[in-house]
């Protein structure tokens, strides 16, 4: 379907920008930043409206913030430190319920912070925007493989810091 | 990578099947397993409020929109001014320059392309000075001999008639819409009328119109047309006709009675008197020179 029209590239829009956003968060940046971004990707798919179908807008937008955030990488030559900002979304007024997700939180945002980058973006990506490995591949341009391994790493990691225990 | 970690990259991916589900449970807590998953759903990374990011996206979109219009005036605008460059190239191709002969004598002048043109007496001849070498046309209003001799596309447009010719020699006269006679001495013409008539016109051929009535007819065992030598031929024209056509070669004016019959004849274009003197002979009306007048009365 043409997303040139208004009504349709609107509610692309609603859908897919959280998804964009969180895959550029995934990639360490910031809220402020991220939705920056996420914006121009937006904007380009907007301007190429007539040669991007709606089934493909979704893997078109991932490719294209993957793309500007490393143009941004180049030109902003200092390093981004990772800023975990995870944030609670059930609100559950039991307090033990909110003791132990408090807990969790902060050993799963402390977890995260010490993964090397590249396992960090793929589990991020995969536990937090619902991205398959296939669609983290094409996102970041590494094979099914080659996430499969990032995401192994991490996994480790969280076995490691007893998120997840061992028998 | 062992098996063991395989199942848990599959587990992460929801790719387990109940059988590797149950592996997996062999290795790892399954409680810790569905908490992870519980409670990791309960957490987010934190995004932007998407009506806002919309709110900011939007003039972006419109001014994108507000190209595409500018494109498309651009574009009309760039139409237009093709069109307007083809119809000024059109134009250009018109006449730019006039000869009128206002004398009672032919009058002579040569072309660029060496062509060699004859006006009458009140005739003129309209072309486009910077462009004839190119586009050899020229627009005659009236009667001209042509002697046309550079071989290649050359044409003559009168009011109701375009003549084509490929170096030749030919005489058009063209008068009002009543009269149109092509006569061609030398090589062919091709003379189209805008009534969609028109004929081809070999050497010694003459091409006739009229009124409504029209003829393709032998010329007179001569080189040039007899207006050159000092008559001219009217073969069935009305004598108002006649009248007008002499008002070019003489300095009168015919008053009177204007008959509507036709004439037939030679008529000398340097002795008025013997004009008056042929058309009482061969009219029924009276002809009388008085001042620059040729007053013409009904016979009794």
């Amino acid at each position: 379907m043409n997303i040139c029209r208004d009504d349709i590239f609107k509610k692309l829009f609603e859908r897919c920008q959280p998804k964009v956003q969180r895959f550029l968060r995934s990639k360490g940046l910031d809220i402020e930043m991220s939705a920056d971004i996420a914006q121009d990707a937006f904007v380009r798919l907007w301007n190429n409206c007539k040669k991007v179908t709606e089934d493909k807008a979704l893997s078109y937008l991932f490719t294209v913030s993957n793309n500007l955030v490393i143009d941004s990488a180049r030109r902003d030559k200092t390093k981004q430190k990772y800023l975990s900002e995870l944030k609670v979304t059930h609100e559950n007024m039991d307090p033990e319920y909110q003791l132990r997700m408090s807990d969790f939180k902060a050993k799963l945002e402390f977890t995260i912070e010490s993964m090397a980058t590249g396992s960090r973006e793929v589990f991020l990506m995969s536990r937090f925007n619902d991205m398959s490995y296939k669609e983290i591949a094409a996102a970041l341009g590494l094979s099914v493989k080659a996430v499969e391994k990032r995401m192994s790493i991490a996994l480790k990691h969280l076995v490691e810091n007893n998120i997840i225990r061992r028998k | 990578m062992n098996a063991v970690d395989e199942l848990l990259i599959k587990w992460a991916n929801n790719d387990l099947t109940p059988a590797e589900q149950v592996e997996l449970g062999n290795h790892y807590s399954t409680a810790d397993l569905e908490h992870f998953i519980i409670d990791s759903r309960n957490v987010e990374l934190e995004t932007s409020n998407v009506k806002t990011e919309w709110e900011k996206l939007e003039p972006q979109l419109i001014r994108n929109k507000s190209n595409s219009k500018s494109n498309y005036v651009i574009g009309i605008i760039t139409i237009l001014f093709l069109l307007a460059v083809g119809y000024w190239y059109i134009s250009s191709l018109g006449p730019d320059k006039t000869i009128e002969n206002r004398t009672y004598e032919p009058l002579l002048f040569a072309m660029e392309d060496e062509t060699e043109i004859l006006l009458a007496p009140g005739s003129s001849l309209s072309f486009n000075e910077s462009r004839f070498v190119d586009h050899r046309k020229v627009w005659l209003d009236g009667r001209a001999y042509f002697d046309v001799r550079v071989k290649g596309d050359f044409t003559v447009a009168t009011d109701n008639s375009i003549v084509s010719v490929l170096g030749t020699t030919f005489d058009i006269w063209e008068l009002d819409d009543d009269v149109l006679v092509v006569q061609c001495f030398s090589g062919k013409v091709n003379v189209s009328t805008s009534n969609g008539m028109g004929a081809i016109l070999n050497a010694g051929q003459k091409y006739s119109l009229v009124g409504e009535s029209v003829g393709i007819g032998e010329i007179d065992n001569s080189n040039e047309p007899k207006w050159l030598s000092k008559s001219i031929v009217f073969e069935g024209i009305a004598l108002s006709t006649v009248y007008k056509d002499l008002e070019k070669y003489y300095p009168i004016k015919f008053v009177g009675h204007a008959s509507k019959v036709s004439f037939n004849g030679e008529l000398p274009t340097d002795n008025l008197q013997k004009v008056t003197e042929i058309l009482n002979a061969v009219t029924s009306d009276t002809y009388k020179i008085e001042n620059n007048q040729v007053v013409v009365s009904k016979s009794e």
